[in-house]
């Protein structure tokens, strides 16, 4: 339902875009770090299965990322965990950032932006109003961007047993590196 | 264990040297973090709060949830008279209904969060997340987004300043809406006009002005006014360090707070001439929402619950090593340094440090007991043992006052002055100073014998109109007013002389603490005992009295303070049960200080308290609500007031709201209608059972303190309506029934009586007849020919004849006076009769009497009816041995009929035709069975009934 959402709505603004003249940007690669600094337990895992689209002219975005991606856990369990126990990530797999950009910025000279990106963040099944701050470097059409942000689990349902919360922050850093070339 | 936990949290607030209080709530019992969204009070008192997980009341001591069918988490929140409304997260709008959330129909398109709401009964306005602002005015629902000019549907919040006139804060500006007739004009303001940043989370009215503060949400906080269009940027852009707005609450014209998302509490003071922001961190927590309770406890919506901040009335400056509250002997105000004297040796903290700490600036050899800044700026230093010293302002060294021998190696309790004159009290008595460039003098000596009644002075006082109070061992209070000394001893009891403490409040009372007597307030002419009731839980001995500048009064006990609000005469009370560390204070008498605009400043166990002036006018009186009535134990849910007189067995549940003080909630209650009197309880709730009917109503107040005077009142006002038996109505009926009786009796008996009378007249008229008979010649004449001729044939026939004569005779005379006889009886006349007849007519005349014999002594009848029908068939017909009459009388259990041959004489016999008419009368008076008489063919025929 939420992957046929997501290209529904990313062949909407890429026909849109195109259709009307403008250039959208298509990611090239992408990698989503996240990082759980409890007591007594680091926890750190990436994936760089991130898909995403920025219509410059029309200042909207969309980022998606399959939620079983995510590799480089301290160990199998941990993994194992995070898709079962906290994620649900069978019958919750994707999260999705979907939005607008607030400020009015003109992507097509080269130059170094901060931005900000404000949109809905599904994650676990659950939809959050969200503000993030992002860079955004530009350089002979290419765009780059880097994002940091925390999350919440409470606030996205994600409930940690009381025995393992001094293994699991609530608080969860997320930092997003990707970059965007003008889809031809 | 204790200690560190203090110390954690007061480190959790190091951006100024002085911070308030603050103390977190758990919304949940569990103490599950709980999102708390919205937050208001509502004019009841209680405190809603709208989170995550449902709405929620809070009453001061308990948390209680909302029932809401939809578990929708809840937005927005806003309160207007009686009425709370409430936004949530689904679009939906609800009003609180008798406990429940009731969903408001306004308009079935919102499907997106409520993120502000005002309504009233004419108005209701709606900030959505993505589908602009929704406004209903008189009914009318209107959509004001994009499409109407706004910039943005995202509304973060909207602010209604007057009906016509609406803020809103989006994404891309702040809009500025006003309807018109018939248009609805959108001025839009973004970072082209000046704002600092074109997210704008906040908007909040400064009430009484046309400023408003706006928060955004990189950019920081500015006032827009909405008048000149002028943007006042108080703090913006790279001065704002302290994250993304959530909200502002805005306390005074020049005062406010800012809550943000990176968890600072920022104080802001804003005029004309500068801003002062001091912000206070809180490392991991989210500040969302800003509320300020009737008390003046600031209270703050997290991301884990409420905090609740003293800001508005109470400070404190934590102090590590080598601060030692036992240490602490005396206090003063230099320049925003406080002076702190432990013992010999005098410590300045610059209070301007965002980490204040002991400089330690000189020792002496003694240890310093008092400390007085005179108008000149020149310190005054007091001690045990070594006299007195001072400082002038622009030297650093210190002097000892010699040259006056009462001051040689005195011990000095208290120092005061007036002008150039300087009060010095020690344990010889008060001296007072002339103070000149390059002297110091002694001008007066005051001691016991002079007129203070005491030597020993434990505080010497300046009062504003230029008098000295002295609060005396042995004494009591003394005030000199330059020429004499004015005692109040009556007042104290003469054991017990000892004031410690004395000062002046605001409106120019005088308070003054004592020894075993706690404290007293003079007020014109006589001094009032303000001594509490608990004083066997608390205690008594008053160290210092003391008033800021605002009017608030402050006794200091060893553990605890109060804070006296002389206004309402209540007081808050500090101690340990608040959960702020407020373990212990000083005992040291006096041991107080103020800085230049009256605030005051107390040691206690961790450090300095101040106790602010209140520029905002706080209602520290708690508010009582009734909360349920139950009739027979079952709450009365539908709100009706009037119960039927089984309903009689009635419990008042009510509960005390109060944010400060709630261990010291005491209720009275009376029931007026039942019993006059208030009874005074620390339970919640009160039965009445068996409640006789009538009207009644229950007030029941609360109070702080002891007495109940201004106390708050929640009135429930109730009939318990009498039973049906008890009614007038029911009266009416029983009156109005009994009297038809009594009139249905009355006309019976009067029947009755004249059914009576009238057989009694039938009788006489019958007896009269009967006597007519008796005597009637032609009966007697025949009667006696016979005899003659039966004397002659048949001597024993004339005999038998006569005694049958004379026994239908006596037997007339018998029963002729009765109503009804015996069958029996009556056939034994008849038969008398007959035989008299028999004899005259011999077989002419033929009487066949078939009665069955049971029917004899049972039935009766009317005297001489037979015998009357019998002499009516011999009179009218004709009887001779050619054409003999049969008369035949048969009987069964109702009737008796008597039939004779029908054969008229031609000549009629005389009679007087009142034989059947007089029996049939009869009957009718006596039964209403008929009598039936009349010819057939052959026959006569009489049929009367028996009786």
């Amino acid at each position: 339902m939420i992957r046929t959402t997501i290209v529904a709505f990313l062949l909407l603004i890429s026909g849109y875009s195109i259709s009307l003249a403008g250039t959208i940007y298509k990611m090239q690669a992408g990698v989503v770090n996240f990082y759980s600094t409890a007591p007594q337990e680091l926890i750190h895992a990436s994936s760089e299965d991130l898909r995403g689209a920025i219509d410059p002219d029309k200042k909207t975005f969309a980022f998606k990322i399959s939620i079983v991606s995510f590799k480089g856990f301290n160990n199998a369990l941990q993994q194992e965990h995070f898709n079962e126990n906290y994620m649900e990530s069978t019958v919750f797999s994707q999260a999705t950032f979907i939005g607008k950009i607030i400020e009015d910025v003109d992507f097509s000279k080269n130059g170094e932006y901060d931005v900000r990106a404000k949109g809905k963040l599904l994650i676990h099944g659950i939809e959050h109003e969200r503000l993030v701050k992002a860079h955004i470097t530009t350089k002979d059409g290419k765009m780059n961007v880097h994002a940091e942000f925390i999350l919440e689990l409470s606030d996205y349902n994600v409930k940690i047993p009381r025995i393992v919360d001094s293994k699991l922050a609530n608080n969860i850093r997320i930092t997003v590196n990707a970059q965007f070339i003008p889809n031809k | 264990m204790r200690y560190l936990l203090l110390c954690l949290l007061f480190s959790s607030a190091l951006c100024s040297g002085q911070e308030p209080f603050t103390k977190d709530y758990f919304v949940n019992e569990t103490a599950n973090p709980v999102k708390v969204n919205a937050l208001v009070q509502d004019k009841v008192g209680y405190i809603w709060i709208g989170t995550d997980e449902g709405l929620y009341k809070y009453n001061g001591q308990a948390f209680l949830k909302v029932a809401d069918a939809f578990h929708r988490p809840i937005t927005a929140l806003y309160t207007s008279g009686n009425n709370l409304w409430v936004g949530c997260s689904d679009g939906s709008i609800g009003i609180l209904d008798r406990g429940r959330i009731k969903t408001v129909k306004v308009y079935r398109g919102l499907s997106n969060a409520i993120t502000s709401l005002y309504a009233s009964n004419y108005i209701m306005l709606a900030g959505t997340e993505g589908q602009g602002l929704f406004l209903v005015i008189n009914n009318l629902a209107q959509i004001i987004d994009t499409t109407t000019g706004i910039s943005d549907n995202y509304i973060y919040t909207a602010a209604l300043l007057s009906y016509s006139h609406i803020l809103t804060g989006t994404d891309k500006g702040l809009n500025e809406i006003k309807l018109e007739q018939n248009k609805t004009l959108v001025h839009t303001i973004t970072q082209a006009q000046g704002l600092p940043d074109n997210i704008v989370r906040v908007i909040k009215h400064i009430p009484h002005t046309t400023q408003t503060w706006i928060g955004t949400q990189d950019g920081g906080i500015c006032i827009y006014n909405t008048h000149t269009h002028h943007i006042d940027s108080v703090c913006t852009g790279n001065a704002w360090k302290w994250g993304q707005v959530n909200d502002i609450l805005s306390l005074t014209q020049e005062h406010a707070w800012v809550a943000t998302e990176e968890g600072y509490l920022v104080d802001v003071y804003h005029n004309a001439q500068a801003n002062k922001l001091i912000p206070y961190h809180h490392p991991g927590k989210v500040f969302r929402k800003l509320m300020v309770d009737r008390a003046g406890n600031i209270w703050c919506a997290t991301n884990t619950g409420l905090t609740m901040m003293t800001s508005e009335y109470l400070y404190h400056i934590p102090l590590r090593a080598p601060y030692y509250l036992p240490d602490v002997t005396a206090m003063g105000w230099e320049n925003n340094k406080l002076l702190v004297a432990l013992k010999s040796t005098l410590y300045t903290i610059p209070l301007n440090d965002t980490i204040p700490t002991l400089q330690k600036t000189f020792a002496l050899g003694a240890t310093i007991t008092s400390m007085y800044k005179d108008a000149d700026n020149t310190y005054w230093i007091g001690t045990w043992g070594k006299g007195l010293y001072y400082k002038t302002s622009n030297s650093t060294t210190l002097h000892q006052v010699t040259g006056i021998s009462y001051l040689n190696n005195e011990s000095i309790l208290s120092i005061t002055g007036i002008g150039k004159r300087v009060w010095v009290a020690g344990l010889n008595g008060v001296e007072e100073l002339g103070i000149t460039s390059d002297k110091i003098a002694l001008i007066k000596h005051h001691d016991k014998k002079e007129g203070i009644g005491s030597d020993y002075v434990y505080q010497l006082y300046p009062d504003t109109k230029g008098n000295i109070w002295m609060a005396t061992d042995g004494a009591g209070v003394c005030m000199y007013n330059g020429q004499q000394y004015l005692h109040w001893d009556s007042f104290f009891s003469k054991n017990n002389k000892v004031a410690y403490s004395i000062t002046e409040d605001a409106q120019g009372n005088m308070w003054a603490g004592t020894l075993y007597k706690d404290l007293y307030r003079y007020q014109g002419e006589r001094w009032q005992n303000l001594r509490r009731q608990e004083t066997q839980y608390v205690d008594i001995n008053i160290s210092t009295v003391s008033a800021n500048a605002t009017g608030q009064v402050l006794s200091v006990y060893q553990r605890c303070i109060d804070e006296w609000y002389p206004k309402s005469g209540y007081y808050r009370h500090y101690n340990s049960a608040m959960g702020i560390g407020l373990d212990s204070t000083s005992n040291v008498l006096n041991c107080t200080t103020k800085d230049s605009v009256g605030n005051v400043y107390l040691p206690y166990q961790h450090g300095i308290l101040i106790m602010k002036n209140q520029y905002v006018h706080y209602n520290i009186r708690p508010d009582v609500h009734i909360t349920a009535i139950s009739i027979y134990l079952k709450p009365v849910n539908d709100g009706r007031n009037k119960f039927a007189y089984d309903e009689n067995h009635v419990t008042f549940s009510f509960e005390g709201i109060n944010y400060i003080n709630t261990e010291r909630l005491n209720y009275r209650y009376k029931l007026e209608g039942f019993n006059n009197a208030w009874v005074v309880t620390r339970d919640a709730s009160v039965t009445f059972p068996q409640l006789p009917s009538g009207q009644y109503k229950f007030r029941v107040q609360i109070s702080l303190n002891p007495g109940f005077n201004n106390a708050s009142e929640d009135v429930f006002d109730f009939v318990i309506t009498p039973p049906f038996f008890k009614t007038w109505w029911f009266y009416l009926i029983c009156l109005i029934v009994i009297g038809g009786l009594i009139y249905l009796y009355i006309k019976l008996r009067e029947q009755r009586l004249k059914n009576l009378s009238l057989l009694q007249q039938e009788r006489m008229m019958y007896e009269y007849e009967q006597l007519n008979n008796q005597v009637n010649p032609h009966f007697l004449f025949n009667s006696l020919n016979t005899l003659t001729s039966l004397i002659e044939d048949n001597k024993e026939m004339a005999l038998d004849y006569t005694i049958n004569l004379s026994d239908l005779y006596r037997n007339m005379l018998a029963y002729r006076s009765k109503d009804v006889i015996l069958l029996k009886e009556e056939c034994e006349i008849l038969n008398n009769y007959i035989h008299i007849q028999k004899s005259r007519f011999g077989n002419a005349l033929s009487v066949a009497i078939n009665i069955p014999e049971n029917l004899m002594n049972t039935k009766k009848i009317v005297p001489m009816a037979l015998q009357l029908l019998v002499e009516n068939a011999l009179k009218h017909n004709i009887v001779s041995m050619a054409m003999p009459l049969h008369i035949d009388i048969t009987a069964d259990e109702y009737t008796i009929t008597i039939r004779n041959t029908y054969q008229l004489k031609i000549s009629k016999e005389k009679g007087t035709g009142i034989g059947l008419n007089n029996i049939r009368k009869r009957y009718d008076l006596l039964t209403n069975k008929p009598v039936f008489y009349g010819p057939n063919d052959t026959e006569f025929i009489v049929t009367l009934p028996l009786l």
